[in-house]
């Protein structure tokens, strides 16, 4: 049976949900910034401020310069999440295998579902056609159709704002790769196309005709991924909602005021420890591992992890593992971003209650369920007092946890 | 740019297929009259959901916030075009 995967992405995805919400700012540059701060960082820019060289990771003040009358508004994840999900559940009622790869991409498998390229090009014009009329009109994506998830997603990639791309067959993927470059391929960036130059390759299509071994012998395993993705073999699946899971999961916060104030830092790393816990046992996991990271204003970075003996999941248990790093640390540089987080994620031991901390895990459930029922920090630690305007609800590309 | 406003304000909605839409809203005396719904999003508080309305007139952008458990409706945020 013809394989059919169908990939869509939106299109600048934050800055244009934005100009759905509020008319008066489209067909004007706009930004979606992390922070307004000069050195906030922009992460969804408007196609109009694609145009005036504002792109995804400029900084406040940059765009400023750039062009002086820019919009620049703060992100709003509740906005972003809820027309994720109404573009899902629109997407997944044409499947039943569906991939929601990140905020603004999912895959789908139309295998079965569809007869022919030609009714799954069809049933993608319904799907723009349903995103316009029951999320917004001014919401545009571009979706790539295709026989492997790879070259699906490379459609959608170089399909122009609103278009649907079909290869259906590996003879056109030639004329297809002849005008693009190595970095227009998913999973290969500038730090990978410098190695791959270095082999001899220089464009998609020296790729496609490189030897299997060649790749093999520089890229190990990826290195045939590489081979079988751009010469249309699919070695991939789409994955399952348990796959999707991180192996990790971990929070970081740009300072807004850099320090070496370790009372500061505390807070802040007790703040954002309690969401890592929060994540850790919605999921109903343990870790056994707990990593600590600081970079400071000199750009030097610090960071320890360390495997554990026993698995933690409350949040007092991980804070005193971080908590220990910090505290030891002598902080010479002011400091300007905080990283904590956790690994080695498995499902909980039933002698977790033995030879765990069952007090605070215990503790920890109760103060869950009271802030789940009426205020996420309805309850806190006293070390967390005055941290409400910090380290705020954030959203990133590859969060696809709604 | 956005003025966040969270004042208490009383609106008029209809309610079709499912959907509840604000059609008029009065605040600080005044009443004004909702030319376009463009956007609904949801906002959670603990377990209570929240529907935010990103409405306009002719010349103003607004944000209504409707907690349907103290039935109560408030405008949160004003974007004044020009």
């Amino acid at each position: 049976m013809q394989r059919i995967i169908l990939h869509l992405d939106m299109n600048s995805y934050f800055a244009s949900v934005e100009q759905q919400a509020n008319p008066f700012f489209r067909n004007k540059p706009l930004g979606v910034c992390a922070y307004l701060s000069p050195n906030g960082c922009i992460i969804a820019s408007s196609l109009e401020a694609k145009k005036v060289g504002i792109k995804t990771g400029c900084r406040v003040k940059e765009a400023k310069k750039l062009y002086p009358r820019v919009i620049l508004i703060e992100n709003d994840p509740d906005k972003y999440r809820t027309v994720t999900k109404k573009f899902f559940k629109i997407m997944g009622g044409y499947s039943g295998s569906f991939e929601p790869y990140s905020i603004d991409e999912a895959f789908l498998d139309l295998t079965g579902w569809v007869k022919s390229f030609d009714q799954a090009w069809l049933l993608a014009a319904e799907i723009h056609q349903r995103i316009s009329s029951d999320i917004g009109s001014w919401l545009r994506c571009s979706i790539g159709i295709s026989f492997t998830k790879f070259l699906a997603k490379f459609g959608s990639d170089i399909a122009d704002a609103g278009a649907t791309l079909v290869i259906p067959s590996k003879d056109i993927l030639d004329d297809l790769y002849l005008n693009h470059q190595l970095t227009d391929l998913w999973g290969i960036n500038l730090r990978l196309e410098k190695r791959l130059n270095n082999l001899g390759i220089w464009s998609i299509l020296d790729l496609k005709n490189a030897s299997v071994q060649l790749l093999l012998q520089a890229f190990g395993k990826y290195g045939y991924w590489l081979h079988a993705h751009v010469n249309g073999v699919e070695v991939d699946h789409l994955r399952s909602s348990a796959e999707l899971w991180s192996k990790s999961i971990g929070h970081s916060y740009c300072l807004p005021k850099q320090t070496t104030d370790k009372k500061y830092l505390l807070a802040i790393l007790y703040k954002l420890t309690a969401k890592v816990g929060e994540r850790l046992r919605e999921r109903n996991q343990t870790a056994m591992g707990v990593y600590i990271h600081w970079s400071c204003i000199s750009r030097l970075c610090y960071g320890k992890s360390f495997k554990l003996k026993k698995p933690v999941a409350s949040t007092d248990d991980i804070f005193t593992k971080a908590h220990q790093v910090l505290h030891q640390a002598i902080l010479k540089d002011k400091v300007k971003m905080l990283v904590v987080g956790v690994f080695n994620l498995s499902e909980p031991s039933k002698q977790l209650g033995l030879f765990g901390s069952l007090a605070n895990m215990e503790l920890a459930e109760a103060l869950d369920k009271i802030n789940h029922r009426y205020h996420s920090q309805m309850i806190y630690r006293g070390r967390m007092w005055k941290t409400e305007s910090l380290a705020k609800d954030r959203i990133g590309f590859r969060k696809v946890g709604l | 740019m956005y003025d966040q406003i969270n004042e208490p304000i009383e609106v008029v909605v209809s309610f079709k297929e499912n959907n509840i839409l604000p059609k008029y809203f009065s605040w600080r005396r005044k009443i004004y009259k909702v030319n376009q719904v463009h956007l609904v999003h949801t906002s959670k508080i603990g377990n209570q959901i929240l529907y935010h309305f990103s409405v306009t007139d002719e010349t103003n952008y607004f944000q209504l916030v409707f907690n349907p458990f103290t039935l109560t409706w408030i405008l949160k945020t004003l974007y004044s075009n020009g």
